[in-house]
């Protein structure tokens, strides 16, 4: 029962550190219809970020206090947060706005094309081996009842709550958060009605790009370090993630990267780790096959 | 005529000119499979289904290279079969996310069989491929593109992409169709696995991974979706690029990647475009603008193609 | 008539200076290596070590004026670099270029498998000698050509199973591997395979892939079965992410790991474990980079010109160049690869660290190195192990 519960546990954390990639590819996506497959360089550009500041201020790893760590923390995440959103921003203008609205298929190579220059460019900076990331939060670990759960494996749920909320909040409760729904729905007739397409359209790469930047600062700080190609394994994760949930809420996607990352761990638990993907894709196209349109639904039918 | 080649070019171009080939064929096999509206991420996993067949078939088996070649294609055409029926009743998105799905499955179960080698790969495979067997083969397949252009069957699919519905209305049994071009383009991406196994000689299962499987859709997207021509120079044009790129040891990639992002944001449309059918593509009637004869202005009509 | 004459001495003694420097320069040969490695993309890490050892090689070789060989020539040694982007058609590509070229000697690398599993078979068909550095891909089918540094799991296992018995007695044993990692998965299994043999139990058995960042999952499994050792065949990425992720499941108390490869004497490992892999064994190559040795001292030293730390992989590479310049003293030839490849397959040479042997007859080829021996080490720093016997 305590592995049970431990695996369970397991795969909710992993399935966060999914979430919190896939929150700002799912938003692009619903919005724009753009896959972006530059988001997970963003991402890793977040990562990186984080590895430049702490080392540069030559943190002790784990030295600091709680107050000291918290705000230290906070510091990284707002400096990663505008370096990934100034590129999200200069990727919308050179790359993303000439190439949407065309076939569905034209910004996907177009930021492939761009994700190509990103990794390598840091391999070339940062070198082809991961950096270590000196972990800020203190590293202690809770046991409940035998269940161990690290605490920047819960910061990193709270980082992926933290995300969905704020996009939550944006989305429903704000004036440009209205425009957006109303360019995800019907993007001719919003702008008949005056809304400009191409603000709504920075803005939301340019959130999606901080928030990924929150994610690599998060990823970054809970795997201890950066590396050139960290981005490619959550790119078809978010990928798969984005494509189940529909694009109608976007609590969906939060709730299919952890149902993604239980179904993994139960897999590698019970069943055989060779098989772990096998198994969780054949589980997504049986959702798939049932409900076509997505888990929980989305625009078009 | 390879030993022609092999006279007058460096041999590294040679096998740059083959591998090019090779991407072309399975970068075709990618146009017929998408010219009905669907959308295949997986064209790598079944160019390697192909070679996994053909390729143990000639190593383990000593079957004849050209009905081993045979045989992988039959494989691809019938896993793209199956793949089509799967994916029949989805939405556009949905169906290219199970195509992915599908590719990654055939991955994780090439790891797993140790009678293919693993994660060692597949090795020891004799080396068949030469030029004189990829051009004309390749030439063949494009042959057939445009054939299948002007067929009924092209029109058919065409029509499928465009306005299912409609076409469904005009009698057009869309089902059949859909299933039959996918199939057909998973055959010929079957071919070209069974080609490419029998050069690099070892088959990986990391090969037919989702990576390659998006170089083969950005080869066909970047030259020009809507023409066969398209798939030709994307592909080519894509592999060649990187060796042109060499001068810069570390960079390489990065001015690749700029490369492809801004020739994609300039050609929009892919950089082969086609003007309705019935009248020549683009490229081809720039080329014959040159070759032609001045006419007097009142016989031109609207036949000088577009743009 | 006097110009004339000064004219003329001029010119005689500039033909006379010439004709010195220019026998001279026919006796001064360059004898150019090819290296097929990987740059960019995700192996670049390895190749660009092997490369970088191959390059320190040839340095400390020119820089002492180049080499002679045992017909009284004298050499110097060149390179160029080919980047194989971790692509089979990139490094075939390279090697057929290398072949046309006939100042090309033989070519040192890959380091990869999706390189040299590719480049063997090839370099039968091109007759180029090639020397990989550092894959420990299963060869079917040997031919005269291909020869590798690198000392494999076949050989290496075994003896790293009995040294771990005889020091160790454990009895449960768990492994969690890289299935889509050729070597990591051929050790795996063997060890598997073979711990009947050595009274071991294997009590878990679990897998993930490479670019994996979670292996809470595996290790709560693992957990279950209460091993007292565990096996990790992965490459840095996922390996140093296991080992914290053990720490955080409370598992590095209970159980020690071990893994093979050198892999744990590498300095980014101990760096991005914080220091776990203290206390955890690993057979390796018999180097040490904390050695004695003077030319292993120079070389830590002279490798700081270099932005990454030297591992196995530099080591390989230097290894590869030593055994082709030794391969060239004895041949006497800088462009003849027949001659070059019949010395090269009857090699016995104390190289950096280690040794290197081919026996590579025409007849029954075998590129395999020979000469290695594995050594089994217990970390204990970032820099120093202790060899265990």
């Amino acid at each position: 029962m305590e592995q049970f519960v431990q695996q369970l546990v397991n795969g909710i954390m992993a399935g966060s550190t999914y979430a919190v990639v896939a929150l700002g590819f799912g938003l692009v996506f619903s919005v724009m219809r753009v896959v972006n497959l530059a988001h997970p360089e963003i991402f890793m550009i977040g990562a990186y970020a984080a590895f430049v500041v702490i080392s540069g201020l030559h943190v002790p790893d784990a030295g600091l206090d709680v107050p000291a760590a918290v705000a230290l923390f906070l510091g990284v995440l707002f400096v990663a947060m505008l370096t990934t959103g100034a590129a999200g921003l200069v990727l919308e203008r050179l790359v993303i706005r000439p190439t949407r609205g065309t076939y569905i298929l034209t910004p996907f190579i177009a930021t492939a094309g761009v994700s190509i220059a990103l990794q390598n460019s840091a391999q070339r900076l940062f070198g082809p081996d991961p950096v270590h990331v000196p972990s800020v939060i203190p590293p202690n670990t809770f046991i409940v009842g035998g269940v161990r759960v690290t605490s920047m494996q819960l910061v990193t749920f709270l980082t992926a709550v933290a995300i969905m909320l704020a996009l939550r909040y944006y989305v429903h409760s704000t004036r440009w958060g209205r425009a957006t729904r109303a360019v995800a729905e019907k993007p001719d007739v919003a702008a008949a009605c005056g809304v400009n397409v191409n603000l709504v359209s920075q803005l939301t790469v340019g959130i999606a790009s901080i928030m990924a930047g929150a994610a690599g600062v998060a990823l970054g700080l809970l795997y201890t370090s950066a590396a050139p190609f960290m981005g490619l394994l959550y790119g078809l994760k978010s990928f798969i993630c984005m494509l189940v949930a529909g694009n109608r809420h976007i609590e969906a996607i939060m709730a299919v990267g952890l149902l993604l990352g239980v179904v993994e761990a139960m897999v590698t638990g019970y069943i055989s780790s060779n098989l772990r993907d096998a198994v969780a894709f054949a589980l997504l196209l049986a959702v798939l096959f049932f409900r076509p349109q997505g888990l929980f639904g989305s625009y078009e039918v | 005529m390879s030993s022609f080649l092999a006279a007058h070019l460096p041999a590294f171009w040679v096998v740059t000119l083959i591998t090019a080939g090779l991407n072309t064929i399975i970068t075709m096999g990618l146009y017929f499979s998408n010219s009905a509206g669907a959308l295949s991420a997986c064209h790598a996993a079944l160019a390697g289904l192909g070679a996994y067949v053909a390729a143990v078939l000639t190593t383990n088996f000593d079957w004849p290279f050209p009905v081993a070649l045979l045989a992988g294609a039959v494989g691809g055409f019938a896993i793209g079969m199956l793949l089509a029926l799967m994916t029949l009743r989805m939405n556009e998105l949905v169906a290219g996310l199970t195509t992915l799905a599908f590719g990654e499955t055939m991955v994780i179960i090439a790891f797993n069989l140790d009678y293919i080698g693993g994660a060692n790969g597949f090795i020891g495979i004799p080396l068949y491929t030469s030029f004189d067997a990829v051009y004309p083969l390749l030439a063949l397949v494009v042959f057939a593109a445009w054939r299948f252009d002007r067929s009924r069957l092209g029109y058919a699919a065409r029509a499928c992409r465009d306005n299912p519905h409609a076409a469904a209305a005009m009698g057009i049994n869309v089902p059949w169709v859909k299933t039959l071009v996918f199939a057909l383009g998973s055959g010929i991406a079957g071919l070209g696995g069974g080609l490419r196994a029998h050069y690099v000689l070892v088959q990986n299962p990391d090969d037919m991974g989702f990576f390659f499987s998006i170089n083969y859709l950005i080869f066909w997207v970047f030259g020009g979706s809507y023409t066969f021509w398209g798939p030709v120079f994307g592909a080519m044009f894509l592999t060649i690029l990187p060796e042109l790129l060499r001068f810069s040891l570390y960079d390489r990639f990065i001015i690749y990647g700029v490369i492809l992002t801004a020739i994609v944001i300039v050609r929009l449309q892919g950089v082969i475009t086609r003007v309705p059918l019935g009248r020549r593509p683009v490229f081809v009637a720039w080329l014959a603008r040159l070759w032609r004869r001045p006419v007097p202005a009142a016989s031109l009509g609207g036949s000088q193609g577009g743009r | 008539m006097q110009r004339w004459l000064i004219g003329f001495a001029i010119g005689l003694l500039t033909l006379t200076l010439a004709g010195r420097y220019a026998t001279l320069a026919a006796e001064d040969r360059v004898v150019h290596f090819f290296q097929d490695n990987a740059l960019t993309g995700q192996s670049g890490s390895y190749g660009t070590r092997s490369i970088h050892g191959v390059e320190l090689a040839a340095k400390h070789i020119n820089d002492g004026g180049g080499f002679t060989d045992t017909c009284g020539n004298k050499y110097t040694i060149k390179l160029s670099v080919w980047d194989m982007a971790n692509s089979h058609e990139q490094a075939i590509a390279g090697l057929r270029k290398a072949a046309d070229d006939p100042t090309v000697l033989a070519v040192l690398g890959s380091t990869p498998s999706t390189g040299f599993a590719a480049m063997e078979p090839v370099a039968g068909q091109v007759k180029m000698p090639v020397i990989a550095t550092g894959s420990a891909v299963p060869i079917k089918k040997w031919n005269p050509y291909a020869f590798r540094v690198t000392i494999a799991t076949p050989v290496a296992a075994p003896y790293f199973l009995k040294t771990f018995k005889e020091v160790f007695h454990p009895k449960r044993v768990a492994i969690i591997y890289d299935i889509t990692q050729d070597a990591q998965r051929a050790e795996a299994e063997l060890i598997r395979d073979l711990a009947g043999k050595f009274s071991l139990e294997i009590v878990a058995f679990e897998a993930f892939r490479a670019n994996d960042t979670d292996f809470r999952a595996q290790l709560t499994t693992i957990k279950g079965t209460t091993p007292e050792w565990l096996g990790v065949y992965g490459a840095i990425p996922e390996g140093s992410k296991i080992i914290n992720q053990m720490e955080e499941l409370g598992l590095l108390g209970k159980m020690n790991i071990f893994t093979g490869y050198g892999v744990f004497q590498d300095p980014t490992y101990w760096d991005l474990t914080n220091g776990k892999t203290k206390g955890a064994v690993n057979w390796a190559v018999a180097f040490n980079l904390a050695s004695s040795d003077p030319l292993m001292q120079k070389v830590v030293a002279d490798y700081k010109s270099f932005p990454e730390e030297p591992t196995i992989y530099s080591v390989y590479g230097y290894q590869a160049l030593q055994a082709a310049v030794d391969a060239v003293k004895r041949a006497c030839t800088a462009t003849d690869r027949e001659k070059f490849r019949d010395a090269l397959a009857d090699t016995k040479l104390e190289a950096l660290g280690g040794s290197v042997a081919f026996h590579n007859p025409r007849a029954e080829p075998n590129g395999e190195n020979q000469g290695g021996r594995a050594i089994i080490s217990r970390i204990t720093g970032r820099d120093s192990y202790e060899l265990l016997e």
